[in-house]
């Protein structure tokens, strides 16, 4: 599964033990965090690069990390800060890009509706502070706690929590009624 | 959770869904391609570093292991958390059984606390009850499995076998307002679509019953939802265990949703 620029008894010897662990990680990881970065950096080849690149770089401090939990707390940050990293990168060409949402106009359907309340959602996720946005997503699409939150974005609990509701209550004022 | 936030919530997730597609199973990983296109070149001396390091932790924890095993034939202390099933495996094409339909329950206490009930023809367990006077229901737990910590979103608890890879949680909740068998189940299944693959869902509107499954980290693990559902309270039957297990976890299953006794509806 893994391929390798070494092979080298040293490598061999890592295979036994380390690469079956990293490799269920991998498994198992791959699928949420690709969901988290796309909710983060809004775009699933971008996202792909960036948990691309987390994993990469957990697996090479793999040696260095004292269990699966921590392996799963040092991937979180490394998609969020990779995210991050992209957004900033095209911070000026989203300020140009417009969101077209396909309005209801004739028609009641259930579908269109949500649509529609999506499109302001996601309007007015974009108008949010990066670090409120980036709570808001790894909250409700990666279903964090607090505490991992905290740990995948450096802020503390409280800082999380203030954060989330600052957020909330921007996204209140800004769809008003409307969803 | 508020209305708001379900909103929010929902429109994150949908436009998550509607980018990433149906879920599919991880590309091949290559630990050369971001290192190759961050610094294009040099990888050797890249990765001697981090292969030296994981190659003296693992050594040395090799040893450390055999060591200990030549000296003192000690048992190895299991995780206390599930993980991952030693062979991960594809999502098998297959969906999982669902378990037989709610069978009288045989003769068991109800006391507050667990009491032991005799051994399971069909899978020769011995199986304890557990009940939960707040809400009134009781579910068996095989012997196999020791209460770990209760559940976060309700009351009851939940056992783990002493490898942390098997787990069943009895459960019980205030029922939202409204809430149905067709609701919750539908709640649940879009919950277990989310986190892996859906293979399995069945209402029984009589019976207030609702059944999800599937599968967990790319098919290494199954995951199974009973629910009742009755006017002021969810009862729930959660269990999580390896697929590589189920010769032995499905039959437990079974039992306990057969047995599984709710409060009142």
């Amino acid at each position: 599964m893994i391929r390798r620029v070494d092979g080298t008894v040293i490598a061999i010897i890592v295979r036994t033990a380390s690469d079956r662990t990293f490799d269920e990680l991998y498994q198992q990881l791959w699928w949420p965090m690709h969901r988290v970065a796309t909710g983060l950096a809004d775009e699933v080849s971008v996202a792909e690069d960036v948990v691309q690149d987390a994993f990469v770089a957990t697996f090479e401090r793999w040696g260095m990390i004292r269990d699966r939990q921590s392996a799963v707390g040092y991937l979180r940050a490394a998609v969020e800060n990779g995210s991050r990293s992209v957004l900033r990168r095209r911070r000026t060409a989203r300020r140009y890009r417009q969101f077209v949402v396909d309005e209801a106009v004739d028609t009641a359907d259930h579908s269109v509706l949500r649509i529609a309340e999506r499109g302001r959602v996601l309007e007015a996720m974009r108008t949010l502070p990066d670090r409120q946005r980036e709570v808001i997503t790894l909250r409700y699409v990666a279903e964090l706690s607090d505490a991992d939150i905290a740990q995948a974005t450096g802020l503390s609990q409280g800082g999380v929590r203030s954060a989330s509701s600052g957020a909330l209550a921007a996204l209140r004022t800004t769809l008003g009624g409307q969803v | 959770m508020n209305d708001f936030e379900n909103t929010v919530k929902t429109a994150l997730n949908d436009e998550v869904d509607e980018q990433v597609g149906p879920r599919r199973t991880p590309p091949a990983f290559d630990a050369t391609r971001s290192a190759a296109r961050r610094s294009g070149g040099a990888a050797g001396s890249r990765w001697l570093r981090p292969l030296l390091a994981a190659a003296a932790v693992v050594a040395v924890a090799i040893g450390a292991t055999a060591a200990v095993d030549a000296i003192s034939n000690t048992q190895r202390v299991a995780p206390a958390t599930p993980r991952p099933g030693p062979t991960p495996t594809p999502a098998p094409a297959q969906t999982v059984t669902p378990p037989a339909p709610s069978t009288p329950p045989p003769a068991t206490t109800t006391s507050p606390t667990q009491s032991p009930v005799a051994p399971s023809r069909a899978t020769s367990t011995t199986w304890t009850t557990y009940h939960n006077g707040r809400y009134g229901f009781s579910a068996q737990i095989p012997a196999e499995l020791t209460a770990g910590p209760p559940p976060t979103d309700g009351a009851g608890l939940t056992y783990r076998s002493t490898d942390g890879h098997t787990e069943e949680t009895v459960s019980a909740s205030a029922a939202p307002a409204g809430a149905t068998a067709t609701s919750q189940g539908a709640e649940y299944a879009t919950q277990l679509s989310r986190r892996g693959e859906l293979t399995y869902t069945n209402v029984d509107v009589t019976a207030k019953t609702f059944t999800v499954s599937g599968y967990l980290y790319g098919g290494t693990y199954v995951e199974y939802v009973r629910g009742v559902v009755g006017s002021q309270s969810v009862y729930l039957l959660v269990w999580t265990y390896p697929t590589s297990q189920r010769s032995t976890a499905d039959a437990w299953v079974q039992h306990s949703v057969a047995t599984f006794q709710p409060g009142p509806l």
